[in-house]
């Protein structure tokens, strides 16, 4: 009989007795044979679209041979042309000063999350997730009105005796503010989950230890807390600095051109003629990864938690009456910030057209636009479109993001770590990117082979122009596999490996023991995992502007982008629109904080 | 030097009693231990001493100054975390700097006592590796060294030595007590530990469910021990049922299931039904030409064990039994033992 150890565990499971190799073979084969699913998706659908990105940015075609040729001249097109270079220095701008946005709204919420307990506590640190699924992108179409030339906030300044004959034109002057105050709005739940998983996890003796040599409070948070709190400053720094600086919808709402993203949306229609937004591409691709690398030196050095004893129990001091109310008033105050520009889009879709001007609030008030949300021939359809991509690619996020999880975590197979990896990788690769990527596919396999020719009318759903729901459909689903992956290996890991050893000891198969046994066990993580990648899908904005080219195909984003460019009662209708996605949005994200509860910061860590 | 004065100290975690109304004096400069069970409280208070609990009632007195409230960094009360609590973000040589930074100090000197506290826990060699690169042991020893690195005015010490081999153990033994005294720094020593306790201890307070049991020096708690608790938990012991059925000036006469005992009369107030504890190696075997001894017995030997230094047997008398330890060891004792017990060495406590 072999023995038990933690390292052998194939041995543990198959005893000498029964038929050890053939079950042996048996499961192996299993896990082979999804390993090799696994990796057939990311090279098909990761990988291929990346490298289809790097190569577009580096070959040009000859128009007399059939061949490319590697060439560097993109490059320097864009550097020598001084709107793409302004571009590309004020994208890191606004990624880095998100970034220090975040940062500052985060770090003491997080503190006071963690370290302390008074009223409404739970509560409230749930509300502080919800902007995070709210999209800036609709939010931006409510700011545009607050911020209009005689929108409520030039009112407000009225009120304070500022009142120019023109109005304020907050947008002009305060643009490039106004979308890092939108972009941190919505991102710092990302920064703030990750905090307080790091701040929870600090053993409180580590600060007791430094208390009681005699370091003062700032001392102790300098060179004790914040060090140790590195690897979750890491992971909430890297994704909201890459969040932000691909990100394409708000500063498009805020119709600000200056910035790499906009430019290469602008330039997409001549992607087939030009590969300069491929390159352009690059250069945020190579920016990104750098910035990850970068981040990863500085902080995210692991260091596994140096005892193995057991510790002191981290208490919450509670803080009782006026003093609990001072606690939460910064909650407060965030959450109202985060959701003001939510709250100004409601507004906009109750206010009669033309009745938000010149006042702080809409002076008459219409359910109409509601009811024209629904019938636009645009807008029912993309609900409709919405729903089922974001199903599919929920589904297919689930079922791979399992697959990764189940190998990550219980395999022993060699090329594990390199799928924890590849699985992580759509965080640090911009969405942007991962869309381009995806157009290229598709624009190459038009090019080689037209509709006309069998193999190509075979292929007709992989061109994005005629039919982009598979391509949309794999662009949402890969793009929200890390937070699945996350949430499954942290539900694996929780479940003790002894509970699936005792049904295979008593002579179920590994598929049984999977459906039986694990799938239930983790079925809660699995489910809240599923839930925010269905919310992200749902206003999804990078893939579903650059991707969704028909009409009829529109997802909700795409639709609330064309019917708020339209004249007259556009922004009124895209807002009406914006609210019921919303409405959809909150409800499933409340549902899976409740259902995952406080563990939600383990989908976010890298 | 500092005194270190527990009054009326309670505490209480939510509906459980950790601690109930502790009264303690630690001398200036004392080597002090509290030695209980695991949960017995010893721990928490060491903590309120250390002032990373507050009592829930009771006040705290270091020499004069009343520092119940007074935060942990301001007291000088430093302590060696059971659980080491090193940060694992700096590197040995670094955690021990750490307290030695706070404190006013010149460089040389800062340098010439992290030298000090790392050659005395052996963790020279280890200087630049990182807490998770060391043992349990290292670990342990470099938490030591950043307790005592500082000189405080208390050290206190959590099961400091707990995770070494035995022989590292006795040497770092040695080593806490002869650095104690020539700093002179008051030391408070938590252990469940009783070898440890009695070896190095000026004195030893005994604590059980919350309760003081008693305060005393080693050979106090050894010899005299209040209760049944104290003599079973300080060394080993064989406790008997007894019943005093005479006593006078000198001599109590007491029976127990082993037969008639007496005993030096020491407390004049013992009830009629006591508890007889005699320790092990205190029950001397017969030599021939002791037969008119007092307190003879004789008993069948049921179990032997040989402990290197000495050998255990367990004596069957009367369906009782009789742990005794004989030092040389004893190879192939007969069936049949005889063995004496000293009057002084049979001691009554209320049951």
């Amino acid at each position: 009989m072999p023995t038990v150890t933690d390292d052998n565990h194939e041995s543990a499971i198959h005893p000498d007795y029964g038929r050890p190799i053939g079950r042996w073979m048996n499961r192996n084969w299993a896990q082979l044979l999804l390993m090799g699913g696994v990796y057939l998706f990311f090279a098909v659908f990761l990988i291929w679209p990346i490298a289809q990105v790097v190569a577009g940015g580096f070959m040009r075609s000859q128009p007399d041979a059939a061949g490319s040729r590697f060439t560097l001249s993109y490059f320097q097109l864009i550097f020598q042309d001084p709107v793409l270079v302004r571009g590309l220095i004020n994208a890191a701008l606004i990624a880095i000063l998100t970034t220090l946005a975040t940062l500052a709204l985060a770090v003491p919420l997080a503190v006071l999350s963690v370290r302390y307990e008074f009223h409404g506590r739970a509560l409230l640190a749930g509300l502080l997730l919800v902007p995070l699924v709210l999209p800036p992108f609709v939010g931006a179409i409510g700011i545009r009105l607050v911020l209009g030339r005689f929108g409520p906030l030039t009112q407000l300044a009225g009120w304070f005796g500022y009142e120019p004959a023109m109005g304020i034109d907050w947008l002009g002057n305060w643009r490039f503010l106004g979308i890092i105050v939108v972009e941190a709005l919505h991102l710092y739940p990302i920064m703030l989950l990750n905090l307080q998983a790091s701040l929870a996890n600090i053993d409180p003796a580590m600060e007791q230890a430094a208390a009681n040599l005699g370091a003062s409070r700032w001392t102790i948070f300098r060179r004790i807390t914040l060090p140790l709190m590195r690897p979750g400053l890491f992971a909430g720094c890297t994704l909201v600095l890459i969040w932000s600086f691909t990100e394409l919808g708000t500063p498009l709402m805020f119709d600000y051109q200056d910035v790499t993203p906009v430019q290469v949306f602008a330039r997409i229609t001549e992607v087939s003629v030009n590969p300069l937004p491929f390159a352009l591409v690059v250069v945020m691709l190579v920016a990104s990864a750098g910035l990850y690398l970068v981040g990863k030196v500085l902080l995210g050095r692991n260091f596994d938690a140096a005892t193995t004893k057991a510790s002191v129990q981290a208490v919450a001091r509670r803080l009782p009456g006026w003093r609990g109310l001072l606690a939460a008033s910064p909650f407060v105050a965030v959450f109202l910030l985060a959701v003001l520009p939510h709250i100004s889009v409601v507004l906009t879709a109750l206010s009669d057209p033309a009745a938000w001007y010149d006042s702080i609030l809409p002076r008459s008030y219409t359910l109409e636009h509601f009811r024209s949300a629904l019938v636009d021939e645009l807008a029912l359809p993309s609900i409709r479109n919405s729903i089922f991509y974001a199903s599919a690619a929920t589904v297919m996020a689930v079922v791979v993001g399992l697959g990764c999880a189940v190998l990550i975590v219980r395999s022993r197979l060699p090329g594990r770590g390199l799928i924890d990896s590849l699985a992580m990788l759509p965080l640090a690769v911009p969405g942007l990117v991962l869309a381009f990527g995806y157009l290229s596919i598709s624009v190459m396999f038009r090019s080689r082979l037209p509709e006309s020719t069998e193999a190509g009318a075979w292929l007709s759903w992989l061109n994005v122009q005629a039919n982009p729901v598979v391509l949309l459909i794999v662009a949402y689903g890969a793009r929200r596999l890390p937070y699945v992956v996350r949430s499954a290996v942290a539900g694996l890991q929780q479940v003790p490996r002894d509970l699936e050893l005792a049904g295979a000891n008593l002579g179920a198969r590994w598929w049984r023991v999977m459906r039986k046994i694990t799938l239930p066990l983790i079925a809660a993580n699995l489910l809240a995992g599923a839930l925010l990648a269905f919310a992200f899908a749902m206003l999804e904005v990078s893939d579903s502007l650059i991707l969704a080219q028909a009409a009829a195909y529109y997802p909700i984003t795409k639709a609330i982008w064309e019917i708020a460019n339209r004249l007259g009662d556009g922004l009124y209708i895209a807002s009406a629109l914006g609210v019921w996605a919303m409405v959809l949005l909150t409800l499933t994200i409340l549902s899976a904080s409740a259902l995952i509860g406080r563990k939600m910061g383990a989908i976010f860590r890298i | 030097m500092t005194a270190v004065r527990l009054e009326h100290i309670t505490k209480t975690f939510g509906q459980a009693l950790a601690l109930s109304d502790i009264n303690l004096q630690i001398g200036a400069g004392e080597l002090f231990f509290l030695l209980g069970p695991s949960g017995c409280g010893k721990s928490t208070l060491l903590r309120i001493i250390a002032g990373l609990h507050e009592p829930t009632a009771g006040r705290v007195w270091f020499n004069d100054t009343d520092v119940t409230s007074l935060g942990t960094e301001k007291r000088n009360a430093v302590m060696c975390f059971q659980s080491y609590a090193l940060w694992p973000h700096l590197t040995v040589r670094q955690n021990v700097a750490f307290g030695l930074k706070l404190r006013e100090m010149d460089k040389k000197a800062q340098d010439q006592k992290l030298h000090e506290a790392l050659q005395l826990v052996q963790m020279l060699d280890y200087a630049e590796r990182k807490p998770n690169q060391l043992s349990g042991g290292q670990q342990q020893r470099v938490a030591l060294a950043r307790a005592m690195a500082v000189s405080p005015q208390c050290l206190l010490l959590d099961e400091p030595l707990s995770n070494l081999d035995a022989k590292l153990r006795s040497e770092m033994r040695s080593e806490i007590r002869r650095i104690c005294k020539t700093a002179g720094f008051t030391t408070v020593y938590v252990t469940h530990d009783q070898k440890e306790a009695l070896s190095i201890a000026d004195r030893i307070a005994v604590l059980k469910d919350g309760q003081l049991c008693q305060v005393g020096s080693p050979a106090e708690l050894y010899h005299q021990p209040a209760s049944a608790f104290v003599a079973d938990f300080v060394g080993q012991t064989n406790l008997l049922t007894g019943q005093i059925i005479q006593r006078d000036a000198q001599t109590v006469r007491v029976q127990t299931p082993v037969g008639c005992l007496t005993a030096c009369s020491r407390a004049a107030d013992l009830p009629e039904h006591v508890t007889v504890s005699i320790r092990p190696e205190q029950i001397q075997l017969a030599r021939p030409g002791d037969e008119n001894k007092e307190n003879q017995l004789a008993g069948r030997v049921v179990e032997s064990t040989f402990l290197g230094e000495a050998s255990e047997h367990l004596l069957q008398i009367n369906q009782q039994t009789l742990r005794i330890i004989c030092t040389p060891p004893q190879f192939d004792p007969p069936k049949e033992l005889r063995v004496n017990i000293a009057r002084e060495s049979v001691v009554l406590l209320t049951r």
